[in-house]
């Protein structure tokens, strides 16, 4: 916390390259969170960009009441959340009726014969990871990826611990589900 | 924001959880699989699945990028205020040959009307079609104090510039 807060004290007097160095530090959580809501490369960049520019002016509202990794986090996934907002993209799974699971949106393509299984199942996970819904995509990234705990992503997120939890204990149990009927067994 | 509620809460089984939770820390710390079941197996796949980085990284230079965005407001500041301090001199240059002008405007109009005659400049009208030519002519020389475009082109915006013909 004392080394953010230094970080940000030297932003905030202007110390050459420290700006460089909070963007460098924080970029990654940054374009994990976005592409995982927006998804297009172009809208990605564009939107963290946007997350920095406005991280330098709202800088010195900063308190160091949470990381400055949760506090970066937060004004992305802002960003973010209005540009899905804004493209009418449902954020979070809409109600079951009607909706395919991710069972039967995923292609049938794997072959449980092939040597390559590993490859195929891993290839199916990504293809199932895709299909969830945004917020639960971006959930799962946080926490396995980031290796943000369920509390920070309720910082992140503004939601609450439990429906954080709640989002990674059904899109895993929906992953495992999908790698039992297609893979059948565990090696 | 149109997000769900912990709407599963009957679903969610308190030992698949910790499973799932297990899954994700042994993939963490790498250790062996003796030691796992079945389904501690299979979180461990999607854990290893979801740990893979992403696709479409930044550029290398994002955060110079952004740097640079960041200190062009600074640099614009500038501009305008050297653009401003032009104006100013100019302003006071024009003001001061005005006053200059009105102060000693009769013994200059009493040269001025001596002198039109002597060269066959008798006409006001034509010597004011004179003034009038010399002073465009001299407005015409003066450097362009337009606003420069602030922000640099996109690379997408320089390709989409009209090429000049050969």
């Amino acid at each position: 916390m004392n080394a953010d807060r230094e970080l940000v004290d030297a932003v905030l007097a202007d110390v050459p390259g420290a700006f460089v160095r909070l963007v460098r530090a924080h970029q990654n959580l940054c374009r994990h969170l976005i592409q995982r809501l927006v998804r297009d490369p172009e809208d990605v960049r564009d939107l963290c960009q946007e997350t920095f520019l406005r991280v330098h002016r709202t800088l010195h509202q900063y308190r160091g009441e949470s990381a400055l990794g949760t506090w970066i986090g937060r004004i992305a996934w802002n960003i973010a959340v209005r540009h899905l907002e804004r493209k009418r993209i449902p954020l979070a799974e809409p109600a079951r009726d009607g909706r395919p699971e991710l069972l039967e949106q995923v292609a049938d393509r794997v072959d449980v014969e092939s040597d390559a299984i590993d490859d195929e199942a891993t290839a199916l996970l990504h293809q199932a990871i895709e299909r969830l819904p945004p917020v639960q995509r971006a959930v799962l990234t946080l926490h396995h990826l980031d290796e943000l705990p369920v509390a920070e992503i309720a910082v992140v997120t503004g939601l609450a611990e439990g429906t954080i939890k709640s989002h990674l204990y059904r899109s895993r149990a929906q992953l495992r589900q999908l790698l039992q009927t297609r893979i059948g067994v565990c090696p | 924001m149109n997000l769900p509620t912990h709407r599963d809460e009957s679903e969610f089984s308190n030992l698949e959880w910790h499973d799932q939770e297990r899954a994700l820390l042994a993939e963490r710390q790498d250790s062996g699989h003796h030691e796992d079941d079945d389904r501690t197996l299979e979180y461990r796949r999607i854990a290893q699945a979801l740990r893979e980085p992403l696709p479409d990284p930044l550029p290398r230079d994002f955060a110079e990028r952004v740097a640079r965005r960041v200190v062009a407001p600074h640099a614009n500041a500038r501009e305008d205020f050297d653009r401003a301090l032009v104006s100013v001199l100019w302003l006071t240059l024009l003001v001061s040959g005005i006053v200059y002008a009105a102060r000693s405007v009769g013994s200059w109009w009493q040269t001025v009307a001596e002198w039109m005659p002597a060269h066959g400049l008798t006409s006001p009208w034509l010597f004011t079609l004179l003034a009038c030519t010399g002073l465009t002519a001299l407005l015409a020389r003066l450097p362009h104090s337009g606003h420069r475009t602030r922000l640099e082109a996109t690379p997408s915006q320089a390709h989409a510039a009209p090429r000049p013909r050969p």
